[in-house]
């Protein structure tokens, strides 16, 4: 839990980042970018309310099951975009949508549902990963404390033994 | 067997290995010559046939789709081997 400044000035500046990493999935067929990118940059945007506020607080809104159907939903969708290829006709993964003209939003095809399956999926699989790394280091045994200690007395009850 | 017949061996076979390898040399092209025949092909391709501005996107979801598929498995994979690694989180909460 931190200050009430970093805490508010988080909470202000969760959407932008969302709203920042969606337009950078939203336009991975025109710009740099994509699914794998956007994913992370949305990520970050619960990971810094998961480090302002503590992951009691962060598990009360996003815990491990709604992520975890989040994740697999995205790789369900994936596949079921490749595979309505092979339903309608083409191959497995083949382009199956309208193809516009060039540097129009609404161009390339399927690629930019496939954006946002990708998307979701990595912000999902990544902030699980952050969440699961901070639940774990607030519960190691800090250096110095007693449990230490008490492995030590052990060992020596052993050696005399 | 033996533990030094099989290392023999093992250094055997990569000596031989690593000599093939060396002969392989003399067939790469030249360095400095033109593009390889698949990558011009994409390059030229890929704004007609795929109608997207953006090249690498192009590729890594229409081109070589497959290989992201595999991409996407490998990140469930890891988030799954993070759950195991740390599997002492749960010992925690319990307390």
């Amino acid at each position: 839990m931190m200050s009430p400044i970093v805490r508010t000035s988080s909470k202000l500046l969760f959407p932008f980042i969302l709203a920042y990493g969606l337009y950078i999935v939203a336009n991975g067929h025109l710009t740099p970018g994509g699914g794998f990118q956007g994913g992370v940059v949305m990520a970050m945007a619960f990971y810094l309310y998961l480090l302002s506020f503590g992951h009691e607080k962060t598990e009360k809104i996003y815990d491990e099951a709604k992520l975890s159907i989040t994740e697999s939903f995205g790789s369900l969708l994936f596949i079921g975009i490749a595979f309505a290829g092979l339903l309608l006709g083409f191959k497995f993964m083949g382009n199956w949508l309208v193809k516009g003209t060039l540097f129009d939003i609404l161009s390339a095809g399927f690629m930019l549902p496939l954006n946002f399956a990708i998307g979701l999926k990595v912000a999902a699989g990544v902030f699980t990963i952050a969440l699961l790394f901070v639940i774990f280091a607030e519960q190691a045994p800090k250096v110095g404390e007693e449990k230490t200690e008490a492995i030590q007395t052990g060992e020596e009850d052993q050696m005399i033994e | 067997m033996r533990t030094s017949t099989i290392m023999n061996l093992a250094a055997a076979s990569a000596i031989l290995m690593g000599a093939a390898l060396l002969y392989s040399l003399y067939s790469l092209p030249r360095f400095g010559s033109p593009i390889l025949d698949s990558a011009n092909y994409i390059l030229q391709a890929a704004a007609e046939k795929t109608g997207a501005a953006n090249i690498v996107c192009s590729i890594v979801l229409d081109f070589r789709g497959y290989d992201t598929l595999g991409e996407a498995t490998v990140l469930l994979t890891s988030v799954l081997g993070v759950f195991v690694a740390l599997a002492g989180r749960e010992k925690g909460r319990e307390k």
